[in-house]
């Protein structure tokens, strides 16, 4: 199997994106950055500390307080940036598509995808920047006070990117913060920073974004560390797992000033069959609803309900539908499936593999190995008969791995057992009947409940969580509100 | 001066209330109810513990996720339901005007105004809870997809109260909350209106370690705040916190004020409810121009606050504890030993340098910071950037360029003009920095109780 070379990178990847300069870590460690695929080290990056991190947060406050982007720019000009963002991400997406499928395993038909909605974020975006409004109250309501409420950005964001989409993911933060008129310092995912800091430099060639509105440091624990604890950032916005959300949370609380978060902590998300569903496109958007990006999505499919009328019938067609899925190098367009991030992913969902067949003794439908003897990737996997409360059903994979459950008799019964999921990201129905489609949209508490689809996201519809997947929203006007903070302006007139 | 506690006209003092009904707690221990004007103890309550905590919320999650309340009332059930407690509130508002002026010292005139505004919330939020809107996108933007939002109530919401305005912060958080949807812990006067279902308001120790609580609200100071937030996730389910932490709020009087209005307005804006009000006015900027023609008047101003039985008319009541006392006065010894500050009257006033501690940490009582005179606005605004809190500010002049620049630039949750702690149920109120984050009172409350679903639809599967 032939691999794809990383392209020249416009820029000096070892320099960091900071107040509208490339410079120097003052750091001397580095990190790797691997193509999952093969396993081999495409490019070397620095591993920021605390004192980049500190010059990213001091530049941001900067920018934000003293600034332009904040206090001279009119919404139309922040639009227009934003226009200006998109359009660079359109020019040079073929480099971008290439960069990401080498770093992360991504099929290059999925980047195709993936870049038109980062495009999409920024011009969907880009259309609030000048439309923000408080509301006013006048002497119908109160003859001697008049009052109205301004919105204003928050501050300065700090962001903490999961690795699975460091694009798009980028586009969902980035977009509707620079929108609102938010400062940000980005980190990305420590095995996938080569996006982001083309995006610095895209930002950097558009001449439209004042230095210190949007800045980039690489790394892991160190320098995301230090970002939570910064006391300079305004609000964090945070998707990765539960455990380390958790601690985010609390280094919110554990500086000088509290500090506001919205964080997004994955899933383990149901779908529902239905006896009236269209079995062939079902088995086809359930497996494609597990698996794509090698099952690395928060809101991924992963716990599957199938009714006891058409079980035996089902199986065969997500089995199917699952070896039918082609592996291979991620830059040929016929690849639909790619390797998992890394080694240590790797071996987290073969364990989970190892736990289904040995602990939960689940039967395996397919798959359920690994794939080729290189890099990272692992056979679209189908558990079948899986109890619900069993680890492999309930516990986030993040991998190519379904559970399919028990049969079962009623939608109530499903429901009623949904109620008890820790997470509460996402969820879908495969039915042609109104009413369970409608009991089943309006019982369940969960951020995105598809109808006989699965994976749609659309930027002006919110996303996120209920329960342990999180709290805060991204896309929709949900998330771009979430950027900014109301002042009441109170004035008496009678003075 | 003494005004004897009134009969206990209800008799549940030694209960709590929880799934409807008032039962015992678990705990043994109590807590005595002091009246702060004398420092007698007027009731006897009961110490809940985690059983009587979970109990609570175990009723709360149940009548949330099974009970009728946001599964099956219509938003206009919600609604009368609301009306309902505030016409009983109004019924017995001489009761609850008189327990409250006991129980905090707060003088009777500002207790009428307190309930006034408590039942002004529940007939204002009553008004949202048959409103709640989704958004529907439609075939025009997108032919085969169609998606809507739902917004559905956030959940159980655990409140943990302040001490300072007991029934009308009550209000500020649970008429929203209710009117939401969603199921409360925080008790009395909702069982007589016979309109709630059992479990949708309980009464209970504040504990926020709860894993069936979705939301946390809280009041009180920073430090018990960061708490409040890390425990948020030091459970196994995360929850989300509204939480408003108090203030150093700064007033600024300009050359061209009403000097004495501008003084009353100052002296109560620091002074009212003897100072224990998160946006009070604590510290003051005066233009260099009229300082000394100022300083005479909110001396008198603050000299002629008639202090005494809180049940008698009006005028400022006692701080509510003895820790609260001995925490004042501390700041007291502060602003004279350490912050080297002049005293302007009676124990209770300096002005002092910018930074001085009794300058910029929240002191809680009635204490008023004059700061060194000031030359231009701009420096003021400079300054404050640095305000560690920015619950609320207030602007005295007439000018106004200098009102816009100021109103403008300062990130405050709520800034007066020409006016002092006015606050009402349809504009927002919250801070900025560490005086915390979330909103109270305004659409934006009611919002925060709410949670989008998003439905998406492939109409040509």
């Amino acid at each position: 199997m032939t691999s794809y070379s990383l392209p020249v990178l416009p820029f000096d990847e070892k320099l960091i994106y900071i107040d509208g300069r490339w410079v120097q870590s003052t750091s001397t460690a580095t990190h790797n950055v691997e193509n999952p695929d093969t396993g081999d080290v495409i490019a070397v990056v620095p591993e920021c500390n605390a004192q980049d991190l500190d010059k990213a947060v001091q530049a941001a406050y900067n920018a934000f307080h003293d600034g332009p982007w904040a206090n001279q720019f009119s919404g139309a000009e922040r639009r227009d940036a934003l226009i200006a963002i998109a359009d660079a991400i359109e020019e040079h997406r073929a480099e971008l598509e290439l960069i990401e499928s080498i770093n992360t395993g991504k099929p290059i038909s999925d980047m195709h995808v993936e870049v038109d909605d980062t495009i999409d974020l920024f011009r969907h975006f880009a259309g609030y920047a000048d439309k923000v409004e408080g509301r006013h109250i006048g002497h119908q309501t109160n003859q001697t006070i008049e009052g109205y409420t301004v919105k204003v950005p928050v501050g300065v964001v700090g962001f903490i990117n999961a690795f699975n989409y460091p694009l798009n993911l980028l586009g969902w933060k980035v977009a509707p913060a620079l929108a609102a008129g938010c400062t940000v310092v980005f980190k990305p995912g420590p095995q996938t920073p080569l996006t982001t800091q083309y995006f610095a430099y895209l930002l950097e060639k558009t001449g439209k974004f004042p230095p210190g509105v949007f800045n980039v440091v690489t790394g892991g624990v160190e320098v995301g560390q230090a970002l939570v604890d910064h006391d300079l950032v305004d609000k964090i916005g945070f998707t990765g797992s539960v455990a380390t959300g958790k601690h985010v949370i609390r280094s919110t609380a554990s500086t000088q000033n509290v500090r506001s978060t919205s964080v997004e902590l994955g899933g383990k998300s149901p779908g529902v069959v239905m006896p009236d569903a269209d079995l062939d496109k079902t088995a086809q958007l359930v497996v494609s609803g597990c698996m794509s990006n090698a099952g690395m999505n928060c809101n991924a499919l992963t716990r599957l309900w199938v009714h006891r009328d058409i079980y035996d019938e089902f199986m065969p067609k997500i089995k199917a539908a699952a070896e039918s899925m082609v592996l291979g190098a991620p830059q040929k367009e016929t690849t639909v499936m790619g390797p998992v991030i890394d080694k240590r992913q790797f071996d987290r969902v073969m364990e989970y593999i190892r736990i289904g067949k040995e602990e939960d003794k689940a039967a395996v439908l397919t798959g359920g190995e690994r794939a080729f003897d290189r890099g990272y990737w692992i056979k679209p996997t189908i558990f079948y008969n899986v109890k619900s409360d069993a680890r492999i059903a309930t516990e986030e994979i993040f991998g190519p791995v379904l559970s399919v459950l028990e049969p079962f008799d009623s939608l109530d019964e499903v429901i009623e057992i949904e109620r008890k999921n820790e997470f509460g990201l996402a969820a879908g129905i495969f039915s042609r009947n109104h009413q369970d489609i409608k009991k089943f949209t309006r019982k369940l508490r969960s951020g995105t409940i598809w109808v006989n689809t699965y994976n749609a996201l659309f930027s002006y519809l919110p996303f996120g969580g209920f329960r342990n997947s999180g709290f805060g929203r991204e896309l929709g006007y949900e998330s771009f509100d979430g950027y900014l903070v109301p002042k009441s302006i109170i004035d008496d007139v009678s003075y």
